[in-house]
């Protein structure tokens, strides 16, 4: 069995590889293998391939923020980058002198992506997606008609959608949020894309987008409008059949949800996206600051940055590796029963 | 003669699909989708977080051939044909 090193430390062992990648790859030019077999072997290599590629990015990344020998003096101030890749594939295309007066689209991700980095800095002490300033560099136009936007291990990139189904990405504050937390991630526990840890990763970013537009509207906890993903981004052809977000953190499977998820670990399905089985722990999370009251930035966010941060969360972490982090931030935090309590309607074990 | 494009992944994680006939297709897309299946691109890791991914299904006189198509390979002639359904 394939195992992963980690580079963190964690309450339970990461795997290491114990066959070396270009052996799977050997293995599966065996033509006397059954097809099947050297399929997963292709897949496994390719798979080891995408983890290095991903830590690299992560990598670089870090690397590419100048670093002096000298202490630093003052901290710095990340800087909005604004590119427009003009329906290309290209990145991170051209740069945009003035996006607050260079039309809607760039004055919206500037605004949105420097009120995140505010957001960071002033609710959970965090100078910028690395911790120390790196400036956050946005994509616009990415492509013709693109359903999706992304976090590429060093900047943002957005499309602008179909026109049907979904309208421009950047058109949700929590969208914003949630990409940018995906930069977070990578420099902190780096949750592996797949399985749980990438289903944790999704929901991370789902948590801290959705609360990042509660502060930005400043609706309480108790505001359900303040739980929904991607809301903003509700093409024509979605709202027409009642629907009105992309997902619901409160009522993961509720009819309104353009893409419904499990609301309890009792329906986690192994061979699911992550975007389907983050709604267990969006949903514990949610209950989680609804049982604290008030407002979700005041505590409730803080408790489950400390997980995401000190509490050593591995790269492989499960649900309920992840749970037990949430609970000792929040028994630091006052808040144990509530937070025991929202990962027990949820049934992760 | 037709083709079959499913795609899955990205930031909403739904299903599109979308068929057409071989015919039926703009000369770009046609054009397109033979460069694709000819180089048949092998599989890579993805570039980012929640990547689109592409499974494309010819069925001809030949008979059926499947090629999965990461989504910094895919042309932009082709993302329009499969469609999310509600």
């Amino acid at each position: 069995m394939l195992a992963h090193h980690d580079d963190h430390h964690h309450r339970s062992c990461g795997c290491c590889f114990i066959v070396p990648p270009r052996v799977l790859r050997d293995i599966s030019r065996d033509t006397s293998l059954d097809i099947g077999v050297r399929k997963k072997l292709q897949e496994t290599f390719a798979e080891t391939n995408r983890l290095k590629v991903m830590r690299e990015a992560g990598r670089i990344a870090t690397l590419m923020q100048a670093r002096s020998i000298a202490p630093k003096l003052a901290e710095t101030t990340p800087q909005e980058q604004i590119f427009d890749c003009k329906h290309t594939q290209n990145l991170p295309g051209k740069p945009i002198g003035n996006p607050q007066s260079a039309g809607e689209a760039a004055s919206t991700v500037f605004n949105i992506t420097r009120q995140v980095a505010d957001f960071y800095r002033s609710v959970l002490g965090r100078n910028s997606v690395d911790g120390e300033g790196m400036d956050l560099v946005s994509s616009l136009h990415y492509r013709q008609h693109f359903d999706n936007a992304f976090w590429n291990g060093q900047q943002m990139v957005y499309g602008d959608g179909d026109g049907s189904v979904f309208t421009e990405f950047y058109n949700s504050p929590d969208v914003i949020g949630h990409e940018l937390t995906h930069g977070v991630t990578q420099h902190e526990s780096g949750l592996r894309y797949e399985g749980e840890p990438g289903a944790l990763n999704e929901s991370i970013s789902d948590v801290f987008g959705s609360v990042f537009h509660q502060w930005l509207e400043k609706w309480p906890a108790a505001n359900s409008d303040g739980w929904l993903i991607g809301a903003g981004i509700m093409g024509p052809k979605s709202l027409a059949k009642k629907y009105t977000c992309l997902r619901d953190m409160l009522d993961p499977g509720a009819s309104h949800c353009l893409s419904p998820q499990p609301g309890s670990y009792d329906n986690f399905d192994p061979a699911g996206d992550v975007h389907e089985n983050s709604g267990i722990p969006n949903r514990a999370f949610a209950l989680f600051a609804q049982a604290v009251g008030g407002n979700a930035w005041d505590q409730a966010i803080k408790v489950w940055y400390d997980a995401c941060t000190q509490r050593h969360l591995s790269s492989g972490a499960t649900f309920s590796e992840f749970k037990a982090a949430t609970l000792e931030a929040a028994a630091a935090a006052g808040v144990q029963q509530q937070a025991a309590a929202a990962w027990k309607a949820v049934n992760v074990p | 003669m037709k083709v079959r494009i499913e795609q899955r992944g990205g930031f909403a994680g739904k299903l599109a699909v979308g068929e057409r006939d071989l015919n039926d297709l703009t000369p770009a897309q046609r054009a397109a989708l033979d460069k694709l299946v000819r180089s048949s691109p092998p599989p890579s890791p993805p570039t980012h977080i929640h990547p689109l991914r592409y499974r494309i299904t010819i069925t001809d006189h030949s008979g059926t051939r499947t090629v999965d198509v990461p989504e910094d390979q895919m042309p932009d002639e082709l993302t329009s044909i499969p469609e999310i359904e509600l």
